[in-house]
């Protein structure tokens, strides 16, 4: 870790996050410009008309407005895992003295962000989208970052009960997925089975391949979604919390860009750029 | 080692792009605390791309060598919002471009802004302002320039 070349990749992983998170809580972020309901996101007519029954369809942006967390205090096998994380935002979306930890944050191995994490990094810049779709039997969603999906089964199927253990289906890092209206505008997905080598939250909280991860989607008017994000993971917390809650928008010409992991063009970023300034971001 | 390095420095690199439009900000240190003016280069090369954009351009240097420049913006995600694309420019296009340049004297550097032939600005996000000492580009607070 103290190889000076390692010390300005973490570096690089560490501020823009910092950045990014900054401004998602309200810090040092830009005035939001007549028109729009938050940088990037175009306001749409008002009033909005009343929620359509039953349907979710359309491209989403945000999470805007969301709050994360607390977590529950976690059980000696969550307090083991949550050990081997370090964390990027060690301690709490702080930056001391400009010294940037070493991190195996997932993220920085542009590994799957995995569910539920996706909710929220799928859209760090706060301006991601998030596609309702549907096929039979399920409601599809999509997500603007790395283009993943996740399907919702509604045909009443069980969750599996296990995974990883034999006759059971393999974890996932999206985990299995089944969904219902509680009513005519709430949508209530139930997830289970999820890879444990995601982490909930940007600070390195565990889940388990038997959490139980719900959110519910209530669909408030033409454009505007509540989502709510509870977890129940006996093994590794003492008790279900609620990990986010957040905003969702209509987006306004229905069509998201791409937004890539691509290794190439952080090679090419090292060796055009970085190398030649002498960027030193690390003591 | 240095295998792993590289491996380790490949994906995290891939991380920022998860980053959008406030990426930016690292390793200013390294450049100049002022900026400096390039009138009248051709771009050579637009890399729209993550973690930061790179603009390549060849400049003439005192001697009268041509000497290619490579110089970054923010990502992608950031530059849409304030009016660039990815065609915004191309290489053989002349433009002039105001950076801070690396203080270590390479031909590398952070952009301030690029003006077009037909006189557009565009800013940098993070360095972008015309306030000078590196000011934080801000659309709303400053009046665009033509």
């Amino acid at each position: 870790m103290r190889n000076p070349v390692f010390k300005l990749f973490v570096a690089f992983l560490v501020v823009p996050a910092l950045s990014s998170i900054a401004l998602a809580q309200g810090r040092g972020s830009r005035t939001v410009p007549p028109g729009f309901v938050a940088e990037g996101v175009p306001k749409m007519p008002n009033p909005p008309g009343p929620a359509p029954k039953r349907d979710l369809s359309g491209a989403w942006v945000g999470p805007q407005s969301y709050k994360l967390g607390p977590a529950a205090p976690m059980t000696p096998a969550g307090e083991a895992q949550f050990k081997e994380r370090h964390a990027y935002l060690p301690n709490g979306l702080r930056l001391d003295n400009g010294e940037l930890p070493p991190s195996n944050d997932p993220f920085i191995t542009c590994d799957p962000l995995g569910f539920p994490r996706n909710l929220l990094a799928h859209a760090i810049s706060m301006r991601g989208g998030m596609l309702f779709g549907s096929a039979p039997n399920r409601i599809l969603i999509a997500y603007e970052q790395q283009r993943v999906w996740r399907e919702i089964w509604t045909d009443g199927r069980a969750l599996p009960k296990q995974v990883d253990v034999k006759g059971a289906p393999d974890s996932r890092y999206y985990g299995f997925s089944v969904g219902h209206w509680e009513d005519d505008y709430t949508f209530v997905i139930d997830t289970t089975g999820l890879d444990e080598r995601p982490w909930i939250d940007e600070v390195g909280h565990p889940q388990s391949s038997s959490a139980k991860i719900q959110e519910r989607y209530t669909r408030v008017d033409q454009y505007n979604m509540k989502l709510t994000v509870t977890v129940d993971d006996p093994k590794f917390y003492t008790k279900p919390w609620t990990a986010m809650t957040a905003d969702l928008y209509w987006m306004k010409n229905q069509e998201f860009s791409e937004s890539f992991c691509i290794p190439s063009e952080g090679i090419e970023y090292r060796d055009s750029l970085t190398k030649p300034s002498g960027i030193k971001v690390v003591k | 080692m240095k295998r792993k390095l590289l491996v380790v420095f490949l994906f995290a690199v891939g991380f920022l792009s998860l980053c959008g439009a406030v990426m930016a900000h690292h390793g200013n240190a390294a450049y100049a605390d002022t900026p400096t003016e390039f009138k009248n280069v051709t771009i050579t090369k637009f890399s729209w791309a993550n973690p930061h954009t790179l603009i390549y351009f060849d400049a003439k240097d005192a001697r009268g060598n041509v000497v290619n420049w490579t110089c970054e913006s923010a990502a992608p995600q950031a530059l849409r919002l304030i009016g660039w694309t990815k065609t915004s420019f191309g290489p053989g296009d002349v433009v002039s471009i105001t950076m801070y340049a690396a203080k270590n004297g390479n031909p590398a550097g952070r952009l301030n802004k690029v003006v077009l032939a037909d006189g557009t600005v565009l800013h940098d996000t993070q360095l972008g302002g015309d306030g000078g000492g590196k000011t934080r580009y801000d659309p709303d607070a400053e009046p665009k320039k033509k």
